[in-house]
């Protein structure tokens, strides 16, 4: 009986939302789009607290048509964009999205988006549904 | 009397040996290699030189060489669908044109150029009201390909169209910023990551250089 139920806990999705539930994310924005700009971008600071492993992807949001993980790479002069089908974190691991580098790029949005609102976004986390929310802003938060 | 031809082939001697001496530091002096000085960005000896373009300003009228000579232009090339670069750069060039409000030079002659590298989705009002939000004296234009090629050849400028995951495109694209001397001398280059720090000390260091030569 004891091992049926070590194996059923093996089996159930409990870990996986444990292991997504000590994600830690800080210092999240979405820049303020300028006008006439069709997107922008979202960017935090993402920490695994957690003992396994957690692979994050499948972005979206209710406020854009297309949310997608974005890393601009310098190839000399030129600035690259490579998407990234996903964000993977090793236990204790973290990412940090910041302008010129990793980011959610939020393109098309619904409705004209301006400083003070919030940005949620959705995204699985090992399969099971996850969200962050982002304040809109003109600047990046200042550095703590 | 036989002492007075020794005194002056004595004295003819010195002033061969002074003439040589002097020549040798003349020709050293023209023949030596111009250093580069050692201000951050600076393009120097032998910087690009912009010569005549023509693209579609954000204001209706044009730019083109005319609008760059007799001034300092901090140019940058991006277009309205990049999400990152392109909004973090002009963010940066806000702060440049703060920094140097008070900076003579600047305050006079300087101006901000955003030049799009992407026509086919970029018209020039979407362009101002871009640029604008930044800052509303900076400068906005773009032209078709050859139009574009006029600017961005002699700067060494790439752009490469790039399908994305969504069914789009994307530019990748050369994310330095240029500065172009009045005689339309492309005397400095920063490149990312950019902070206004930076390219505001490079702005006074490269003009103060670049207006005395």
């Amino acid at each position: 009986m004891k091992r049926l139920l070590t194996l059923l806990a093996l089996l159930l999705p409990a870990p996986v939302a444990l292991a997504c539930a000590e994600l830690e994310i800080s210092r999240a924005w979405v820049r303020e789009p300028p006008p006439g700009a069709p997107g922008t971008a979202a960017y935090f600071l993402i920490r695994n607290a957690g003992s396994q492993p957690v692979v994050l992807q499948g972005w979206s949001s209710p406020g854009f048509a297309h949310v997608m993980l974005h890393e601009t790479v310098m190839n000399g002069e030129r600035a690259e964009m490579r998407h990234q089908e996903a964000l993977e974190l090793a236990p204790g691991g973290a990412a940090e999205l910041r302008p010129g580098g990793l980011h959610l790029m939020l393109m098309q949005p619904g409705a004209p988006l301006s400083a003070g609102q919030v940005v949620t976004v959705d995204f699985s986390c090992n399969g099971a549904p996850a969200q962050l929310s982002a304040p809109v802003q003109q600047e990046a938060p200042a550095q703590p | 009397m036989t002492s007075a031809p020794k005194s002056s082939s004595v004295t003819a001697l010195f002033v061969l040996v002074g003439f040589i001496a002097v020549s040798a530091g003349l020709i050293f002096a023209a023949t030596r290699v111009p250093e580069q000085p050692a201000i951050p960005g600076l393009l120097w000896p032998d910087p690009p030189v912009l010569s005549s373009f023509s693209l579609q300003g954000s204001d209706g009228a044009r730019i083109d060489q005319d609008r760059l000579k007799g001034r300092w232009t901090l140019l940058f090339f991006g277009f309205t669908n990049c999400p990152d670069v392109c909004p973090t750069t002009l963010a940066v060039l806000k702060q440049v044109a703060a920094q140097l409000a008070e900076d003579p030079l600047f305050k006079r002659q300087g101006q901000v150029l955003f030049i799009s590298l992407d026509p086919e989705r970029d018209t020039p009002e979407q362009m101002g009201k871009y640029v604008h939000y930044f800052n509303p004296g900076f400068l906005a234009a773009t032209g078709d390909g050859p139009a574009l090629d006029a600017v961005t050849v002699p700067l060494g400028v790439i752009r490469a169209k790039v399908a994305d995951a969504s069914g789009g495109y994307t530019i990748d694209h050369t994310a330095s910023i240029f500065l172009i001397d009045p005689q339309l001398r492309v005397l400095g280059k920063f490149g990312m990551p950019h902070t206004a720090t930076a390219i505001s000390d490079g702005f006074r260091a490269i003009s103060n250089f670049g207006a005395s030569r």
